[in-house]
């Protein structure tokens, strides 16, 4: 049970997070803006698409 | 050391620890995932560097569809799911592998904050994960300590779960990759 406590709390921050770069950019930044610098450079982009297909191969294939 | 990819170390902790788990095919994933990385860095990759893809929204959305009717109507793990993913995989990285052109977007004080903010919640889910995992090997108990795939798997033993969840998978990664995104 406590784990699930945990993850909901991390993705009430995450959505709250979210809503907050949409509404008051001038004090957080909207998610797209952060995930375009994130991505600019090769070395992150190749990382992040190693780790979102894992994921896919996780959930879908096991 | 000069040049590394600051992802290899990360990628090398991974392999390790799906090695010491005895996850063999997650292990191979991100020891495939290190040596990509190596050889990026070490600029001996047998391919050229094209100029940024594009595609579509056709493309992808008919590309979405085929795969999520694909999930839709095999057995969860059949041979039909590894072949998709297994397609799947050149077209994300040849969609990613290509020249970094322009000046990297200002980091401000705002975009410093807000990536302060997002690595603190990913790495607060990542431990979290860590320990329902290592809890529920100790006391040999996944219901009471689950991990996000525990929680996840009943929605994806579900056909319409599964069609849904890899929907929301693509859109994530057609996200990060901004493949829909005006260029600036």
């Amino acid at each position: 049970m406590i784990p699930i406590i945990e993850y909901s709390l991390a993705i009430l921050a995450g959505v709250v997070l979210w809503l907050w770069g949409r509404f008051r950019p001038e004090q957080i930044a909207p998610l797209g803006d952060l995930v375009d610098r994130m991505m600019h450079h090769r070395n992150t982009r190749l990382a992040v698409v190693v780790v979102w297909w894992w994921l896919g191969w996780h959930f879908f294939t096991v | 050391m000069s040049g590394m990819n600051p992802w290899l170390p990360v990628f090398l902790t991974t392999f390790l620890f799906h090695v010491l788990r005895g996850a063999s095919l997650d292990a191979l994933i991100f020891g495939a995932g290190s040596a990509i990385l190596i050889l990026d860095w070490k600029k001996a990759s047998p391919w050229h560097m094209p100029s940024r893809p594009s595609l579509n929204k056709w493309t992808v959305s008919v590309l979405m569809l085929v795969a999520a009717f694909v999930l839709f109507f095999s057995k969860r793990g059949g041979w039909q799911d590894i072949v998709l993913l297994l397609a799947l995989a050149p077209i994300a990285i040849a969609l990613t592998y290509y020249r970094d052109h322009g000046p990297k977007p200002s980091a401000t004080k705002v975009m410093a904050r807000t990536r302060g903010l997002w690595v603190t919640i990913a790495i607060i889910m990542a431990v979290c994960e860590l320990f329902a995992y290592i809890w529920a090997n100790v006391f040999k108990d996944d219901q009471s300590f689950p991990t996000i795939s525990v929680l996840v798997n009943p929605i994806l033993e579900s056909a319409y779960g599964r069609s849904i969840f890899l929907v929301l998978w693509m859109l994530i990664g057609i996200g990060m990759l901004g493949i829909w995104r005006k260029k600036k």
